[in-house]
């Protein structure tokens, strides 16, 4: 667990026409293997740090680097490394989850009997086994999010990023969805996952990183975060000591 | 394998899409049959017997009266009732044109055969002088006549006014010369129509063969709606973040999606030519030839089609609401169509239209489809058309493909 597998370094960006940047020179590192937490209020910069390291967007300066290679450079050595579960859903509606999945695995080269394969168990890992042949639109919120879930997992990827993938879903989803990422994760997956739910993350995750306005302000164990900051008994607490009670949007 | 995966996606995704399917083939079709049929035809066959009522009233009673008349009842597009003469005869005429009964009504004023014998023999009598012409006959017109359906009436009116005046000139003559029964021939100067073609073989051509190539065309580049549609939706649903972060080209998403629009194109193609050869002749009009020209109207339907995509692409690609790309689309077509000659000749536009129509895609498509459908074209005759089609294509793919080139320069990585 001591190989580093992302490491950003003074990133900045500002997004096209804005004003402020939306990030301010920021720095972290995850190792290989960690289940990672990015926490931070809202507009604090954490869809913005995924969607570079997806390259899905550019940043403005800084060095980044995943599995080795430097982005957005080398972006295609790192595509079929990385896997991303964006906070929309991202499935065609009106297709069905097996339609969708045969698509997307198709875009990574994944065919025939491997293909067939890899469906039946992202099927079986959403619990989606009596709907595979149904519209996602006719999923309820709960099966849509394990849906989006499965599909990004289909091409077994080394990195995961998940951009808060337990909003709107009930206890039952949610303990499904930390089953899977305990599950890959302990198969050496590196998981990145955003959420604003602070027990949750106290829970999974080995390591935090808590943002504010743009930068990382912190990043250590639960454990170790709870020991530090003054006054805390939980991560939700080291939150509010670190980021203020004020609201940021 | 992922152009085949990403077409299949698109069939599918346009297969659940019920409207859009109502789009893609219904409606083309319905727009084939019903401006075939709406449009008159152009050759000027008249096929459906459809006849103007002409109101016509005689307060002559002459040989001139008599002779018009007659020569009117033998114009089939004519349908001549007599209004009977009466001291309010005038104004009940007029008002049936008023009332909408009669599109067109005739009146030959009182004492026109003898003021025309007498307006001739002063003439004879003492040339060039100034002599008052007699009074016309007068037509009244329904103001929501077409102006190219009066035109066209007057124009055959004249023609026996002309024919009345030699006829009646000819008798005077006679008289002069002391032959009353003189008999020159007349319509001595006759016009035949010749259509020539490149392979000179050609038929009279018929409203069909330019009518249903040409709105064919037209449904075939509303394809762009749901080409559009589909893109801009697939950004609006953030499918579009699986699709970047995949291992794979943009190019091979686009022509994946290119050969399932240009497949169902042909389908639409077909569909709608098929509504010119058989569902056209049961409503009485000519049928559509194709027999001869299938590879031909195959291959220019294929060039047209990517054009069309091509277009979609572009459009898809930069729209940034579907409600952009669905109103900007259709417009830009109807434009296009307008510019290319599909709506009216080109020979009928103002000579600046003329001029720009030569840059409207549907207008290159079109004039292959005329080189094909009325000219006999060979393939080597369309190929110029072809070509400025498939430009088109390459340039609206480019364009499209610009939007997912990374401006890498930006911020240099690798130092
Ligand atoms: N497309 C965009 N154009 C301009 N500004 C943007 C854009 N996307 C995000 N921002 C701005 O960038 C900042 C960071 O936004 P980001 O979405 O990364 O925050 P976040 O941490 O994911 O917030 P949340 O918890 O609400 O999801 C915010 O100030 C936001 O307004
Ligand atoms: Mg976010």
């Amino acid at each position: 667990m001591t190989e580093v597998i992302i490491q950003i370094q003074e990133l900045t960006k500002q997004y096209p026409g804005a004003k402020e940047l939306a990030l301010r020179g920021l720095d972290l590192s995850v190792k290989q293997g960690e289940f990672f937490g990015l926490l931070g209020p809202n507009g604090s910069g954490k869809t913005t740090t995924i969607s570079i390291l997806c390259g899905l967007i550019q940043p403005t300066s800084g060095h980044i680097s995943v599995a080795g290679h430097k982005i957005p450079g080398h972006l295609n050595a790192i595509k079929p490394l990385i896997g991303l579960v964006p906070q929309d859903i991202a499935l065609y509606p009106t297709l069905t989850f097996v339609e969708n999945l045969s698509f997307f695995g198709h875009l990574y080269g994944l065919r025939g009997q491997s293909l067939r394969q890899r469906i039946e168990q992202c099927i079986e890992i959403a619990g989606l086994n009596n709907f595979a042949d149904k519209m996602i639109k006719t999923y309820s919120g709960g099966m849509k999010r394990r849906a989006n879930l499965a599909a990004g997992l289909l091409h077994q990827p080394k990195i995961i990023f998940l951009d808060e993938p337990t909003v709107n879903v009930d206890p039952q989803s949610r303990n499904v969805i930390f089953d899977i990422l305990q599950n890959i994760n302990s198969n050496g997956t590196t998981i990145i996952y955003t959420t604003h739910y602070l027990e949750e993350a106290q829970q999974f995750c080995h390591r935090v990183a808590i943002m504010d306005q743009g930068k990382v302000i912190c990043q250590d164990t639960p454990h170790n975060l709870i020991k530090n900051t003054a006054g805390s008994r939980d991560l939700g607490e080291v939150f509010l000591n670190l980021t203020g009670r004020h609201l940021r949007d | 394998m992922k152009i085949l995966a990403a077409m299949k996606k698109e069939w599918l995704l346009l297969w659940r899409d019920k409207i859009g399917l109502v789009i893609l083939f219904i409606l083309p079709m319905c727009l084939v049959l019903f401006i075939s049929m709406t449009t008159t035809d152009q050759a000027g066959n008249n096929k459906h017997n459809h006849k103007f009522s002409i109101l016509l009233l005689d307060q002559d009673k002459g040989t001139i009266a008599k002779g018009f008349i007659t020569a009117l009842n033998k114009i089939s597009l004519f349908k001549v009732v007599t209004q009977t003469d009466n001291p309010q005869a005038l104004q009940q005429t007029k008002k049936a044109v008023i009332n909408g009964d009669y599109p067109i009504a005739i009146v030959i004023p009182a004492d026109t055969t003898k003021d025309i014998n007498q307006y001739l023999q002063k003439q004879l009598r003492k040339p060039n002088t100034k002599i008052a012409t007699p009074d016309p006959i007068q037509l009244y017109l329904d103001p929501g006549l077409q102006v190219q359906v009066k035109d066209s009436i007057v124009m055959s009116l004249r023609l026996i006014t002309s024919q009345i005046e030699t006829a009646t000139m000819q008798q005077l003559l006679g008289q002069t010369l002391h032959q009353p029964n003189l008999k020159l021939s007349t319509n001595f100067i006759d016009l035949k129509t010749n259509y020539v073609n490149l392979a000179d073989d050609a038929k009279s051509p018929n409203n069909v063969q330019y009518n249903v190539p040409a709105w064919t065309l037209f449904g075939m580049f509303f394809i762009v709606i749901p080409l559009a549609g589909v893109m801009v939706r697939e950004r609006e649903l953030g499918v579009y973040q699986r699709l970047e972060i995949a291992p794979t080209w943009h190019l091979n998403l686009m022509l994946g999606r290119i050969f399932a629009f240009v497949g169902l194109n042909m389908v639409q193609l077909w569909l709608m030519l098929a509504v010119g050869v058989y569902i056209l002749p049961l409503f009485d009009m000519p049928t559509l030839e194709v027999a001869n020209h299938i590879g031909l109207i195959f291959i220019t339907g294929i060039f047209a089609s990517l054009a069309a995509t091509g277009f979609g692409l572009l459009i898809g690609t930069w729209a940034s609401t579907y409600e952009q790309a669905t109103v900007l689309g259709p417009f830009l077509i109807v434009i296009a169509a307008a510019i290319g000659g599909i709506m009216a000749p080109i020979d009928l536009m103002p000579s600046l239209l003329q001029k720009i129509s030569g840059y409207s895609p549907l207008n290159w498509a079109q004039t292959s489809f005329l080189d094909i459908f009325v000219r006999d074209a060979k393939l080597h005759q369309i190929l110029p058309e072809l070509a400025k089609l498939f430009g088109f294509f390459v340039l609206t793919l480019t364009l499209s493909l610009t939007k997912f080139l990374h401006p890498k320069a930006l911020f240099n990585h690798n130092h």
